[in-house]
């Protein structure tokens, strides 16, 4: 049964295009399919919609993802990237003759691992952690220096569209 | 006295029945998140606009599942004595009174007499964990928009290990969690860590044909085509640009006023006497009566 790490990657869809899933709702997710069934694609949107998604504003991402990412098979927009979804270029869709749909994030493909590992310790620091982790998981400690940060930034939000 | 523990619907389509015999139409999606929240033991958390029945929800569920709904309503400035427990100050000094004039003052004793359940005002929350000995409660969390965001921090807390803390008595834990509802119309973003904890569920405004089956439902007294001309006339006018649209309590109200005022049809005289059932600002009224109400008639008669 291919479901479990379908709906791992789903969830890592919906985490790439913006939304924040929370780990044990993905945990719930899983749990809660088994109890639904998949026979109705109603059923199984608003299982999880429910536990995936908790802003309004996600919705329309989610539904979108959604029906790109349950969809039937052999349908010609099956190779299409999820440029719609808002997602850049780093999200690859393959597509293997007779296996399950992939879709391999490519930071963590296999052949670029030690690549990245090397990148990892090269550029490490703390405020280079600050630039790629969500700011709903920052530490108290995290967030205070990214407050100390930002009072060292000459920003001037009012003057930003005066050169047009 | 205890009851029987709460029977939780064995599927979706038995919750949906359940729900329908309380007359309460629940959409497909919404039945599924009701239905998980049940079995997942989380909060449900329900937006949406005003009037689209978040509330209603929680009482419908309470009497479908057979058990007591408890409603704590939130507003601004609410506070633990208002939403958990307080003591009863005036009680207080009521007994110290009496104490004083019967006997000698025992300090030690006067103390221990004056913070037991007796002086003790029972709030929402702490009524919610008491009830859970006898059978599961639903508890309702009313617009939580609109408390503040410190009340937001404490619920967290306490939906998360039901749980309430009393110095003087000590820790009164729930003995199953209860079924927890929170709604908002957000009035104001509720933060993400509470969200997340939840079942969540966006409530839309219905559709023309959920709508004219709530009004056939409640109003049995309306008329077939009035019930499809009043449904349709509110379905066209939420798309008008007002301060606050008709939710569908307002749309059920006004069927039922233009049943006791003899009507069985919509015409622009009616409509532009009862208007104020349908809205409550009077702006709104104000840029709606006339002929914008013409113009929004003619498309239902069409």
């Amino acid at each position: 049964m291919q479901l479990v790490p379908n709906l791992l990657l789903f969830g890592r869809v919906l985490r790439a295009t913006g939304v924040h899933v929370h780990r044990e709702r993905m945990v719930d997710a899983i749990q809660a399919t088994e109890w639904i069934g998949l026979r109705s694609r109603t059923d199984l949107r608003a299982t999880l919609s429910a536990l995936l998604v908790h802003r309004h504003e996600d919705l329309p991402l989610f539904n979108q993802a959604f029906d790109l990412f349950f969809r039937a098979h052999g349908s010609s927009a099956l190779d299409l990237p999820l440029f719609s979804l808002g997602e850049r270029a780093r999200v690859v869709m393959r597509r293997n003759a007779g296996a399950p749909q992939r879709l391999d994030l490519e930071s963590e493909s296999t052949e670029s691992d030690a690549a990245s590992a090397a990148f990892a310790i090269g550029a490490y620091s703390t405020v280079e952690v600050s630039r790629t982790k969500d700011f709903a998981d920052f530490t108290t400690s995290e967030l205070e220096a990214a407050r100390r940060f930002m009072l060292r930034m000459h920003w001037q939000p009012g003057f930003r569209l005066m050169g047009i | 006295m205890s009851r029987a523990p709460l029977a939780i619907p064995s599927s979706v389509d038995a919750l949906q029945e359940a729900l329908g015999r309380q007359q309460y139409i629940a959409e497909r999606a919404l039945a599924v998140s009701i239905y998980l929240a049940l079995r997942l033991k989380r909060p449900l958390f329900l937006e949406g606009e005003a009037g689209v029945g978040k509330t209603e929800v929680a009482k419908v569920l309470a009497a479908a599942l057979d058990t007591s709904l408890i409603r704590l309503q939130c507003y601004e400035g609410l506070d633990v004595s208002q939403a958990v427990y307080e003591w009863n100050y005036p009680r207080q000094l009521l007994e110290i009174r009496m104490i004083e004039t019967a006997r000698d003052l025992d300090r030690a004793a006067a103390t221990h007499e004056l913070f037991t359940e007796t002086f003790l005002i029972k709030r929402p929350l702490l009524r919610a964990i008491e009830e859970t000995r006898q059978r599961a409660p639903v508890l309702l969390i009313d617009e939580i928009d609109r408390a503040d965001e410190e009340f937001e921090g404490y619920l967290l807390e306490f939906l998360s290990d039901f749980q309430v803390t009393i110095p003087e008595l000590g820790t009164i834990r729930a003995a199953e969690p209860p079924i927890v509802v929170i709604t908002s119309n957000r009035t104001r973003e509720v933060h993400d860590a509470l969200k997340r904890r939840c079942v969540y569920s966006w409530i839309p405004y219905p559709d023309f044909e959920k709508e004219y089956r709530i009004v056939t439902g409640k109003v049995p007294g309306a008329p077939e085509r009035l019930a499809r001309q009043v449904t349709a006339f509110v379905q066209d006018l939420r798309t008008a640009d007002l301060y606050k649209a008709a939710g569908i309590s307002e749309t059920l109200d006004w069927a039922a006023a233009l049943v006791a005022l003899d009507r069985d049809v919509l015409d622009r005289h009616v409509i532009d006497e009862t208007l104020g059932i349908l809205l409550k600002n009077q702006e709104d009224i104000e840029a709606v009566r006339g002929d914008r109400v013409g113009a929004i008639l003619a498309r239902v008669l069409a």
